[in-house]
């Protein structure tokens, strides 16, 4: 027992000299574990041939490939331009003589804005140092107020081109069906003690907004006859936003508001003394000028969205959620547009979102909106908030 | 004990009141908030807009005037977020840049975005490159006000498409909000003759298919080739010397140099955002792993140790982190990997086989090629894995590449047979407008490089 135990402390002592000495080999570690460094030489493609190629024999090494001269390609065809195109193509140039490209500077110029005469000279003689920095794009202050021009300046100036007289009614919308129906103008009885409601036009649905990838088209069984995957192409603007301009608000402007809807008042409280039905009741009530306010702005809130294009925003632009204020005027139109709150996104990103936003407002109620007047104290401010994330 | 009992009315009433008084002050608040709003959709639509013909300011101006503005038309329509109302449709008419935009007029044919520039030759001719400036202007219709202020480009007439394209640059910055990514260029892989003995030459373009320079001969294969975050050079994969190398070259000197002077294939070369290492695989025996060079202190690092097929590594933009694809799994797939902490993190997990990571320059997403029941795929997912999106479907889409504003994707198609060949093509990251690229040849293997 004591032998055994002198023989493993002997043999215990010897490798504890031996590990303090570095004679032993290092221990072995997992592949895992190893993270091994080596030096990087950089050679030429004919000294890395001449080094790792086996055979003995002096075979030619390839040659550093003889580069070709630098060859100008005249630019592809843009537009209608392709002879000019080709006359202003610089000759080719040896690539040794090729100097970097100067790239160009760009220089500030001073604002310009209707305001300014056309004789004022926008752009000084003496211009600056170029820089190659963009030129910063304001951040909207929160507190700044976009105020537009007045319904009075948003009409068109005097001009041969606009009209004397008021356009006529815009025809009534058509009907979305699946396919094109034009109706005949009907023939003008004065005899007849009916009139029929028309029947409605119909047209078929000019484009998608939906994003159909190439994937995902690809993965639409396809079906026969008329399913077939939608299409991707993008659906002209003027199909997007349908003005809306209706000659009867002007005359809504001009009734008085104390005086809301008496003939529906009146109705209801008719209906009521002869104890109608509720059913009545409540469809008259569905006139009432609160009901109208709701109406009217579930139609302004869908012309809005309807020239809200997100499509020309960054991605980042996109997920920016702003708090919008406009400020209406009686007649319908907004009077001024100002950036309440935003979440989210870079300072050019918000400008970015911003100005989508004012263009869906300036859009979508910039020639004007039936709402009633009596409640415009109700809707003289209005607060959009804009959210994609949602 | 005696309990006073309160008449019935006067609960009643109480009770009557404090409702009424509760529901009227409740009313008032809300009478008094102003309407709000939510719009939570809108539409994708492209942007109507108005460029007439640049204003030439010197008599021999008038074609560069043409060519600049038909440059410009072409990078903003060909982004698929503008459309040009035509020409024919204008009422106003631009003869002076500076002076005032009748709103109106372009209200009236529906515009919603402005362009107004001016050409004019200070010195010498086109023929001498002469000095040029161009000045431009863009409008918001709409609201009737300036985006953004005018600006002016000086510089010789051999630039012009420079020049369009930097303008074309601000036009989308000041509508979209991020950077635009026309004043950029494209290298690649040319591909000549029949399928079988291809001859491949590396080749840099701009980004709209003009300006095409070839940096090799072609007698020797090359692939896969990178800009360098300055773009002043190239790194790729050569079989010069009949294994695959990787190589670098300067643009302008184009004197190609083997990164790393080892028997062993090394490929799918990738610079670190800040220019100062490279990523490479490796190949000894049946294992291939990944490392990265150090390119001041010329030390490699190996970074992966799995007996598995380790490849196509790429740093994120802040260069802490690496993407790759692998087969440690059976299947290729997309690993993400700390390079602190050297742990390799799966992210992908739908069905099919994935590569070709390639990290977004705003690093939000990891665009791949996916191979799923025969056909490939683009496609593109956050960086844990989440919101995969398949972008295209063919035969075989592989290698996408970003622009530099992250919003791009080109990558190069090969049709099937025998007469088929590789082409670029480019779609949106939504998915949207698909296209392909104008090349000399058959192109493979893209790389974009940042703005210039």
């Amino acid at each position: 027992m004591k032998t055994a135990l002198g023989i493993s402390l002997a043999g215990h002592a010897v490798l504890v000299v031996l590990s303090s000495m570095s004679l032993l080999p290092a221990p072995v570690q997992l592949e895992a574990d190893v993270v091994d460094s080596v030096d990087v030489e950089m050679i030429s493609i004919e000294r890395f041939v001449a080094l790792t190629t086996p055979v003995p024999e002096p075979t030619p090494a390839p040659q550093e490939p003889d580069l070709p001269d630098l060859q100008t390609f005249s630019a592809p065809a843009s537009n209608s331009s392709q002879s000019v195109t080709n006359q202003l193509e610089p000759p080719a140039v040896n690539p040794e003589k090729t100097r970097p490209l100067q790239p160009p500077e760009p220089l500030e110029l001073p604002e310009i804005t209707t305001s300014i005469p056309p004789e004022n000279p926008a752009i000084p003689e003496q211009t600056p140092q170029f820089t190659f920095s963009s030129p910063t794009v304001p951040v909207p202050d929160p507190a700044e107020r976009h105020v537009l021009p007045s319904a009075d300046a948003l009409q068109l100036p005097d001009s041969d081109r606009v009209a004397k007289d008021i356009s006529p009614k815009p025809l009534p919308e058509v009907q979305i069906a699946d396919e094109d129906r034009q109706l005949a103008s009907p023939a003008i009885d004065p005899g007849a003690e009916f009139v029929l409601p028309p029947e409605r036009e119909t047209a078929r649905k000019e484009s998608s907004i939906a994003v159909v990838t190439e994937a995902i088209r690809a993965e639409t069984p396809s079906f026969p006859g008329e399913m077939q995957p939608p299409d991707i192409k993008l659906p002209e603007r003027a199909t997007l936003v349908a003005p809306v301009w209706r000659p009867s608000s002007v005359e809504v402007a001009k009734a008085e508001p104390e005086k809301p809807a008496p003939d529906i008042a009146a109705t209801i409280a008719r209906l009521e003394e002869e104890n109608k039905s509720a059913d009545l009741v409540a469809s008259a009530k569905e006139f009432s000028p609160r009901n109208g306010l709701n109406s009217s702005l579930s139609r302004l809130k869908r012309t809005i969205n309807e020239a809200w294009n997100v499509g020309v925003l960054s991605t980042e632009a996109e997920q920016v959620t702003l708090e919008v204020q406009v400020e209406m005027v009686p007649q319908g139109l907004p009077g001024s547009i100002t950036l309440l709150s935003s979440d989210g996104g870079s300072p050019s990103a918000v400008q970015a979102a911003f100005e989508a936003a004012r263009r869906a407002v300036l859009q979508g109620i910039g020639q004007g909106h039936e709402l009633p007047i009596d409640l415009y104290d109700r809707w003289r401010v209005l607060i959009i908030t804009f959210d994609r994330k949602s | 004990m005696r309990v006073t009992r309160v008449p019935k009315f006067l609960i009643t009433f109480l009770f009557t009141s404090v409702v009424l008084t509760a529901g009227w002050s409740t009313a008032g608040r809300a009478q008094d908030d102003p309407l709000r709003l939510e719009i939570l959709e809108g539409v994708i639509a492209a942007l109507p807009m108005a460029a007439p013909t640049f204003v030439a300011e010197t008599p021999q101006s008038q074609a560069m005037a043409n060519n600049i503005t038909s440059v410009l038309i072409a990078d903003l329509v060909g982004s698929g977020l503008f459309r040009e109302i035509p020409r024919q449709a204008h009422i106003g008419r631009i003869t002076n840049f500076d002076a005032p935009v009748q709103f109106a007029e372009w209200r009236a044919i529906n515009a919603e975005v402005l362009i107004t520039g001016s050409v004019s030759l200070l010195s010498g001719s086109q023929e001498t490159n002469g000095e040029i400036v161009v000045k431009f202007r863009v409008y918001d219709i709409v609201a009737g006000i300036n985006l953004g202020k005018g600006m002016q480009y000086r510089a010789r007439s051999s630039d012009w498409r420079r020049v369009a394209h930097k303008i074309g640059d601000q036009v989308y910055n000041r509508v979209t909000g991020e950077d635009g990514y026309f004043d950029s260029r494209i290298v690649f892989v040319s591909e000549f003759g029949k399928k079988t003995e291809r001859t491949k030459r590396l080749t840099i373009m701009d980004y709209d298919g003009a300006n095409v320079q070839y940096l090799t001969s072609g007698r020797d294969i090359v692939i896969a080739p990178r800009f360098s975050p300055d773009s002043s050079e190239i790194i790729y994969t050569s079989f010069a010397t009949g294994k695959p190398a990787v190589v670098t070259m300067n643009i302008n000197e184009r004197k190609p140099r083997v990164l790393w002077s080892i028997p062993d294939m090394t490929f799918s070369p990738r610079f670190s955002p800040d220019g100062g290492r490279v990523l490479i695989s490796r190949t000894r025996g049946a294992n291939t792993d990944i490392y990265e060079i150090n390119l001041a202190t010329r030390r490699a690092t190996r970074l992966t140790t799995n007996p598995g097929i380790d490849t196509a590594p790429v740093y994120s933009p802040d260069g802490e982190r690496i993407a790759f694809e692998s087969d440690r799994g059976r299947s290729p797939q997309l690993y993400v990997m700390d390079l602190d902490e050297l742990k390799p993190r799966r992210i992908s997990f739908g069905g099919g086989s994935y590569g070709t990571p390639v990290w977004s320059p705003r690093g939000d997403y990891i665009a791949f090629t996916k191979r799923l029941d025969g056909a490939f795929h683009i496609g593109v997912m956050r960086v844990d894995g989440s919101g995969e999106r398949l972008l295209t479907r063919s035969f075989l889409d592989e290698g996408p590449t970003w622009s530099p504003n992250g919003r791009v994707l080109v990558f190069f198609r090969e049709e099937r047979g025998e007469a088929g060949g590789p082409a670029l093509y480019s779609v949106d990251l939504t998915g949207r407008n698909l296209k392909r690229l104008s090349t000399p040849g058959y192109a493979s293997d893209p790389n974009w490089s940042r703005l210039r």
